[in-house]
C-alpha cells in the first residue's frame, strides 16, 4: 500500500513551499518571496529513520483557474463526469516545455488526479475575495479528499472570514503558520490530515505515532551530543613546541590563541552536529552579537553560567558529596570529616577560580625543545557556560521550522532559571557531574547527565 | 526499502564485520561524522539503502590495517604468555618432581581468583584495575587516532579493553593446555606435592576430593594411591612412582574446570556487554541519523530564479479624469474603475477587454496585495492587441512593511517579464 500523499495547492505566493518545507523537514526547499519561484510538481517525503511517513507534493499556483473552468465546464455535462473532465484536461493540455499556457495547471493537477489528498493553502492576512472560488470549485471537482490550511503571513485579520468561506468547500479547515509552528502544531496538523481519508487514516496515525517518538529520539541525541563536545571542550589540552630561539610573552599568547580557536572550533562543530540532527543544514547563523558573545569574553560569562555565590555553593555540596563516598568508604570512622573535608576544598578551589577566572593555566616552563601546554580551563564556572550556550543553540535549532529562512541571531536565555527546575539534590549532582567531566564520564554518568540535561532543554521550551 | 535505511540495519552492518572489526569500523566512522566536510565524501552513494551507504563510505575511507594487528596483539600476548609460564612451569629436571600446587595456582585456582576478582572489577572500580585500564584506554586511542574524540568513545573503548583482557586471559588457558598436551605426549613428567602444613596424606585426600568434586561423578582422577606414593619433602632424594605422571588427569580437568571454564563464561559475558553497548551506542548516537538527514535533503527542482530589481516605483496617483482604469481583483463599487477585472466569469472579461473603447490612456490597478498571475498577463495582453497600455498602477493599502516589500519584487519581476511600466499610487512609509 503506497504511502499518504497530499498535493499542497493554492494562489500563487501564499506559502506552499513554505508548508512543504516544514512538514517535509526539508530546508533545501526552495523559498522565495517571488511570486511563481515553483514551476514544477515535486514531491517531498517526510523520512524518519529511513521510514516514508507521507509525501508532500509542492505544486506551482494557479495561473489561469477561471480559463481552466471554463474549459471543464464545456467538456462536461453532470457531477459524475467531473474527475474525467480534469484529466481530459491534462491529457490535452500536457506540453513538453514550460511555455504551454497551462503547463502550471498540468502540474498541479496531475498529483491529484494520480490519487493525491489536497491541501489547499491561502493567506490569511488578505481579505477573502470570489477571485478564489474559480481555484476552489476546480478542487471540488476532482473528488479527492481535501483540507484547507489558512497560512497567516502578514497576520490574522482576516482568518475567520476565510474559515466561513472555506468550511463551505473544504471538509477540514485550519490555520497554520509554517515558520512559527512548534512541534505540538505539526503534529496536530498531522491529525488533520488523517481525518481527511479512512484510506490513509490508519497509516497517518501510525505516522504520528513515529514521528512524536522520533521528535523524542532527536531530543536525546542532542543531549548525547553535548555531552560528547562538552567533554572533549572541558578535556582539551593544546600544546605548542618551544622553538629555540623564542619571546616568551608571544609564546603564551600564541598558544592561548590556539587553544582559544580550538575551543571555538569545538563548539562550532557541535552546532553543525546539531544541525545536522535536526536536517537544518542551510541553517545561516549570527553568530557573535551582544546578547550571545564569544566564549571568552568573560565579562558577559553572567548571561550563561551561575553567579558566583551559586556557582560556590553548589561546588561545595558536591565537594561534601565527594567526600562522603570517603565516609562511607572507611565504615564512618572519619567521623565525617571526608564530607566536611571535601566541601570545604571544592568551595575554596571555587571562589578562587571565580575570583580570576579568565586566568588560563599554561602548564611547565617554556624551555626550548619542549612543548608548552594550555588547558583543561579549572573554572568551575566555566562549565556551566559551556552547557549554557550549548542548551540556547539546542533550543534554538529545535524550535525552527524548516521553512524559516531568516539568518538566525543567537540569544542568550536565563541559565539559572533553567537550573531552578532541577532540585537542590539533582542540581549538586549535575555540579558533581561537570566537574567529573574534565577526567571522563563513565557510562552511567554520562547516562545520568543526559536525563539531567533534557531537563533542563525542557524547562527552556516551556 | 523503508527497512533498509534503520539505525538497526547500521547496527547490522557493522556487527557483520566481527565484533572487533565492526567496532573499531564505528569508531572510524564516528571519526568521519565528526568532519565539517563529511558530506563531500558521500556524493554519490546509495541513498535507499543503509549497507549501500556505509559500504560507500568504507571504500573512501580504508582503516589502517595496522590497527587490526595491532588489536591481535593483546590475545596473543596472552597465548604466548601461557605457552612460556607452561613451558616453565614442566621445566622438569627428572631429579625433583613437578609440584602440582604450582601447576595448580599458575593454570587453575590462580586464574579462577582472576577471574572473580575480574568479575567483582566490573561493578566495583579499584585504583589498580582502573589504572590498568586507563593506560590501555590511552593506547587505544592514539592507535585509532580518535584525538577528541575519545572521550565519546570511552565507555565503550573500556568495555571492549575488558573483553579483549579477558580473551588473552582464555588464550593464556589455552595454549598453556595445547602445550601441555604437545609436551606430555612425547616426554613424561614426574608429579608430586610437597606441603608443610599437611602433615599426611589422607588430608591432601581430603583436599583432592574436595577439588576434583565438579568431575568426581564422572572420573574418579587422584586416587588414595596416587596421593600418598607421590608426596615428596625438599632435600630428600625421591622415587618416582610409575603412576606419578596420573597427576595430569587432575591437573587437566582443574584447569579446564576452574581456569578455562569461568573465564570463558567471562569471555562470554564481556562480549554480549560489549556487543550491547556497540548497539546502544550505533542507537543512540546522532551519526546515522545526521547521515541520513542530509543525504535525504531534496532539493527543488528547476525553481525560478530572478535578481531582486531595486529600482525604485515612480509615484502616480489615480486620475479617472486622465485615465482609463481597469481594476484587477479591486475593491467593488470603485467609482473610478472603468471596469473591475475578476469578478465575472473569464468569457464576459474577455468580451469586454475585447471591445471597450479607451480615449485616455489605459491603466491596470491592482493592490499591491494582490498577486499577479497569468491571467492578468492574459488580460494585459488582450488590450494591448488593440492598443498602447500606458501601465498598471499598485495601490499599497494598509500593508505590513516586509510583506510590502516581498509583494512588491514580485509585481516588478512581472512587470519586466511582461514589458509594462509599473507605478505606485502614493509614495510608501516603511
Amino acid at each position: 500500500m503506497t504511502k499518504p500523499v497530499f498535493a499542497v495547492v493554492g494562489h500563487p505566493n501564499k506559502g506552499k513551499s513554505s508548508i512543504v518545507a516544514t512538514l517535509a523537514r526539508q530546508d533545501a526547499v526552495k523559498i522565495s518571496s517571488l511570486s511563481g519561484t515553483t514551476t514544477q510538481a515535486q514531491a517531498f517525503t517526510l523520512n524518519v529513520d529511513g521510514q516514508t511517513l507521507y509525501s508532500l507534493v509542492d505544486t506551482p499556483g494557479f495561473q489561469r483557474p477561471r480559463q481552466v473552468l471554463s474549459w471543464l465546464e464545456q467538456h462536461c455535462q453532470n457531477a459524475s463526469q467531473r474527475p474525467d473532465a480534469i484529466r481530459q484536461f491534462i491529457d490535452a493540455h500536457q506540453a513538453t516545455t514550460e511555455d504551454s499556457r497551462f503547463h502550471d495547471e498540468t502540474e498541479l493537477l496531475r498529483p491529484i488526479t494520480e490519487g493525491a489528498g489536497i491541501i489547499y493553502v491561502v493567506d490569511g492576512s488578505v481579505p477573502y475575495t470570489p477571485e478564489y472560488e474559480a481555484e476552489m470549485t476546480i478542487l471540488q471537482w476532482s473528488g479527492q479528499p481535501r483540507m484547507a490550511l489558512i497560512n497567516p503571513i502578514g497576520g490574522e485579520q482576516f482568518v475567520a472570514q476565510w474559515q466561513q468561506a472555506l468550511s463551505q468547500f473544504f471538509s477540514v479547515v485550519r490555520v497554520f503558520d509554517p515558520m512559527t509552528a512548534d512541534d505540538q502544531k505539526q503534529v496536530a496538523i498531522l491529525s488533520a490530515f488523517a481525518e481527511l481519508s479512512e484510506r490513509w487514516r490508519s497509516d497517518l496515525e501510525r505516522a504520528i505515532q513515529v514521528y512524536s517518538a522520533h521528535l523524542q529520539r532527536l531530543r536525546s541525541r542532542s543531549a548525547k551530543v553535548i555531552i560528547e563536545s562538552m567533554q572533549q571542550l572541558l578535556q582539551l589540552e593544546v600544546s605548542l613546541p618551544v622553538p629555540e630561539q623564542f619571546a616568551e610573552t608571544a609564546l603564551r599568547q600564541q598558544l592561548q590563541q590556539r587553544y582559544q580557536q580550538t575551543m571555538r572550533d569545538l563548539e562550532a562543530n557541535m552546532q553543525r552536529q546539531l544541525q545536522e540532527l535536526y536536517a537544518l543544514n542551510h541553517m545561516r547563523l549570527n553568530a557573535q552579537t551582544l546578547d550571545f558573545p564569544d566564549m571568552f569574553d568573560v565579562e558577559h560569562w553572567y548571561l550563561f553560567g551561575l553567579d558566583r555565590q551559586k556557582l560556590v555553593a553548589l561546588s561545595a555540596s558536591a565537594g561534601a558529596a565527594a567526600g562522603a563516598v570517603v565516609d562511607v568508604g572507611l565504615g564512618g570512622s572519619s567521623l565525617m570529616m571526608g564530607a566536611l573535608a571535601g566541601g570545604i576544598v571544592t568551595g575554596a578551589a571555587s571562589l578562587l577560580a571565580t575570583w580570576k577566572p579568565e586566568k588560563l593555566k599554561v602548564k611547565g616552563v617554556p624551555l626550548a625543545g619542549k612543548t608548552l601546554t594550555m588547558g583543561p580551563v579549572k573554572d568551575a564556572n566555566f562549565s556551566f557556560v559551556l552547557l549554557g550556550r550549548a542548551i540556547d543553540f539546542f533550543d534554538l535549532v529545535a524550535r525552527r521550522t524548516h521553512a524559516d529562512r531568516r539568518v538566525v541571531t543567537m540569544a542568550a536565555s536565563d541559565f539559572k532559571a533553567r537550573m531552578a527546575s532541577l532540585n537542590q539534590v539533582e542540581q549538586v549532582k549535575l555540579t558533581r557531574a561537570l566537574l567529573k567531566a574534565r577526567k571522563g564520564l563513565s557510562e552511567q554518568d554520562s547516562d545520568q547527565l543526559q536525563q539531567w540535561l533534557l531537563q533542563l532543554m525542557a524547562a527552556g521550551q516551556q | 526499502m523503508d527497512q533498509k535505511l534503520t539505525p538497526n540495519e547500521g547496527y547490522r552492518y557493522f556487527r557483520t564485520q566481527g565484533l572487533s572489526s565492526g567496532l573499531l569500523t564505528w569508531l572510524a566512522f564516528r571519526r568521519f561524522m565528526a568532519r565539517p566536510d563529511w558530506a563531500q565524501h558521500m556524493v554519490g552513494a546509495e541513498k535507499d539503502d543503509m549497507t549501500g551507504l556505509l559500504s560507500h563510505w568504507q571504500q573512501q575511507e580504508p582503516q589502517a590495517a595496522n590497527v587490526t594487528l595491532l588489536l591481535s596483539s593483546v590475545p596473543l600476548l596472552g597465548a604466548a604468555s601461557g605457552v612460556a609460564a607452561m613451558a616453565a612451569a614442566l621445566n622438569y629436571s627428572g631429579v625433583a618432581p613437578i609440584n602440582i600446587w604450582v601447576m595448580l595456582w599458575l593454570f587453575a585456582l590462580g586464574p579462577l581468583l582472576l577471574t572473580c576478582l575480574a568479575v567483582v572489577s566490573q561493578f566495583f572500580r579499584s585504583a589498580a584495575v582502573g589504572l590498568l585500564r586507563q593506560t590501555l584506554l590511552h593506547w587505544f586511542s592514539k592507535r585509532l587516532q580518535l584525538g577528541t574524540q575519545q572521550s565519546a568513545s570511552h565507555g565503550l573503548l573500556m568495555r571492549y579493553i575488558g573483553y579483549l583482557l579477558q580473551w588473552s586471559a582464555l588464550l593464556y588457558l589455552i595454549a598453556a593446555l595445547m602445550t601441555f598436551l604437545a609436551f606430555a605426549t612425547f616426554q613424561d613428567f614426574n608429579f608430586g606435592w610437597s606441603s608443610t602444613l599437611i602433615q599426611d596424606a589422607s588430608t591432601m585426600q581430603q583436599w583432592m576430593n574436595l577439588l576434583s568434586a565438579p568431575w568426581s561423578w564422572w572420573h574418579q582422577t587422584a586416587s588414595e594411591q596416587l596421593v600418598s606414593s607421590t608426596r615428596y619433602f625438599h632435600g630428600q632424594a625421591s622415587s618416582a612412582p610409575a603412576m606419578a605422571g596420573l597427576w595430569w588427569q587432575t591437573l587437566m580437568m582443574a584447569t579446564l574446570v576452574y581456569g578455562l571454564l569461568p573465564r570463558l563464561m567471562l569471555m562470554l559475558w564481556l562480549r554480549y556487554r560489549v556487543s550491547s553497548a556497540l548497539r546502544r551506542d550505533i542507537e543512540n548516537s546522532s551519526e546515522l541519523t545526521r547521515l541520513m538527514a542530509t543525504l535525504h535533503q531534496q532539493q527543488s527542482q528547476s525553481p525560478l530564479e530572478a535578481e531582486p530589481d531595486n529600482a525604485t516605483l515612480v509615484v502616480l496617483p489615480l486620475n479617472a479624469a486622465q485615465q482609463w482604469l481597469i481594476g484587477w481583483h479591486a475593491q467593488p463599487n470603485s467609482e473610478t474603475l472603468k471596469y473591475n477585472l475578476g469578478e465575472n466569469t473569464w468569457s464576459a472579461d474577455e468580451q469586454w477587454l475585447q471591445q471597450f473603447q479607451a480615449d485616455k490612456p489605459v491603466y491596470f490597478v491592482a493592490a499591491l496585495q494582490q498577486t499577479p498571475t497569468a491571467e492578468l498577463a492574459d488580460c494585459i495582453a488582450l488590450v494591448r492587441a488593440r492598443m498602447n497600455v500606458a501601465g498598471l498602477i499598485l495601490m499599497p493599502g494598509d500593508y505590513p512593511p516586509e510583506r510590502a516589500e516581498a509583494q512588491l519584487e514580485s509585481w516588478q519581476f512581472f512587470a519586466s517579464q511582461h514589458n509594462f511600466g509599473l507605478f505606485i499610487e502614493e509614495a510608501r512609509h516603511d
